[in-house]
């Protein structure tokens, strides 16, 4: 019974961090699609709607910009739009675009970009 | 009188011919539509659609034509079209990486294939019976007005951001939507409004934010592009 009853934990623990896992292919797809356009195809903030704008998108592949954010600073960038986090309001709010899911993948992805390059 | 009733019967005979007539028209615009036109372009229900799907389409979706454009429009443009997406459809694979930044690569643009003017007058037609999501529509209730015209640059470019990615006279702004100096033209006003209100209740899948736009910012903006249109 002892045992059962482990293994039912240690599956719904499992189960919860499926759940939550973030999945950094996905967001890569996402943030081709929905940011390169402003913050470039290499996210290094040269979009090709960067030459246009006033505020030049965030370089996110600048690592010591980059962690001074935390996860939910970007997270709440990215869904509720830079006004949120104290930036520009040319940083769009996605909340409508995309599900928090979806938003988290992003997040994770963007930390790879600027944080996590391989050596 | 018997004036009148001879025009009458006239009137009435007219119409009935006409009815016929438009009804072979717009079928005649739609043997040509998917002759000429399915190769690239989709018109059913795009609600499901996922991102990937979204991603390799070859053109815009035209489900909801009869809904977007403007009759008159549509017919000239189908026939003599200019570009209206500055980094084509979809700008993502005309991008290349250069050291002043990511450009559009020209070379990668098309030009929209013509028909004449006859086929252009069936197809469209027929495209303008193309009217889902008419409940969107009939939420808005535009009339065309003014506004300040420096202020409304201001408001679209700095205070909307709309500017990043349209442009609002040829060659200024934003590549990755399409232009919007002729949107007056091109669009039913009311489909305009309610694009901005919710871009993704129209195409789920789209690459514009839906920015929570309340109905004066929307009423403005619309203007705005009144004030500009070509
Ligand atoms: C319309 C152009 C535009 C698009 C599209 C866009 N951004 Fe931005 N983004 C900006 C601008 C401009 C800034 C810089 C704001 C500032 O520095 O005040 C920014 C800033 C940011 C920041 C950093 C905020 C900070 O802490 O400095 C993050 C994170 C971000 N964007 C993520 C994204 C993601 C993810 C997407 C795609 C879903 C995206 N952006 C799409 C324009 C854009
Ligand atoms: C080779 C692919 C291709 C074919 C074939 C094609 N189109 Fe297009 N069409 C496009 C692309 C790409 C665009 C976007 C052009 C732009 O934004 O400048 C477009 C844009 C349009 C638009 C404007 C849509 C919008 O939302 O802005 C209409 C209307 C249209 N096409 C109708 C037609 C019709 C009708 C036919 C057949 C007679 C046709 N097209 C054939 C590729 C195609
Ligand atoms: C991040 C880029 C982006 C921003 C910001 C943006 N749009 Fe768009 N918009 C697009 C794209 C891209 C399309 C075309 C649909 C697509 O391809 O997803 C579009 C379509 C439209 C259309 C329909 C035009 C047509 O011919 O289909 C209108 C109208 C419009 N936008 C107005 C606005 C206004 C007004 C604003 C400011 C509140 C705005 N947009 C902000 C990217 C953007």
């Amino acid at each position: 019974m002892k045992t059962f009853s482990f293994i039912v934990l240690l599956s719904t623990l499992f189960a919860i961090t499926e759940a939550y896992a973030t999945d950094t292919k996905n967001g890569e797809i996402l943030y081709q699609a929905y940011c390169t356009q402003c913050h470039g195809l290499n996210g290094d903030g040269w979009g090709v709607n960067a030459a246009s704008m006033d505020v030049l998108p965030k370089d996110h592949t600048d690592t010591k910009g980059m962690v001074t954010r935390t996860d939910e600073d970007i997270f709440i960038a990215i869904k509720k739009g830079g006004k949120a986090v104290s930036k520009s309001n040319l940083m769009p709010n996605w909340d409508a675009n995309m599900t928090d899911q979806e938003i988290n993948d992003l997040v994770a992805y963007v930390r790879l970009l600027c944080c996590e390059k391989e050596k | 009188m018997k004036n009148h009733m001879l025009t009458l019967k006239l009137v009435l005979g007219l119409m009935l011919l006409q009815v016929p007539e438009l009804s072979h028209a717009s079928e005649q615009g739609q043997k040509l539509y998917q002759e000429k036109c399915t190769a690239c372009h989709s018109i059913s229900d795009n609600s499901n659609i996922s991102l990937s799907q979204r991603l390799q389409e070859k053109a815009p979706t035209l489900y909801y034509a009869g809904n977007k454009f403007n009759a008159a429009w549509l017919e000239q443009w189908l026939a003599a079209p200019k570009r209206l997406r500055p980094g084509g459809h979809f700008f993502l694979n005309k991008v290349k990486v250069t050291d002043d930044g990511d450009l559009i690569d020209e070379t990668k643009l098309v030009n929209h294939m013509t028909v004449q003017p006859k086929e252009a007058k069936q197809i469209t037609q027929y495209l303008m019976l193309q009217t889902p999501k008419a409940d969107l529509i009939a939420l808005e209730q535009v009339t065309l007005g003014k506004v300040n015209r420096t202020l409304g640059e201001k408001d679209f470019n700095k205070f909307k951001g709309c500017g990043s990615c349209h442009q609002d006279e040829d060659g200024y702004g934003g590549v990755s939507g399409p232009e919007l100096y002729t949107a007056i033209s091109r669009l039913k006003p009311n489909f305009i409004a309610s694009y901005i209100r919710h871009p993704e209740k129209w195409d789920p899948k789209t690459l514009m934010p839906n920015r929570h736009l309340n109905d004066n910012s929307i009423k403005k903006l619309v203007n705005y592009l009144n004030v500009i249109s070509e």
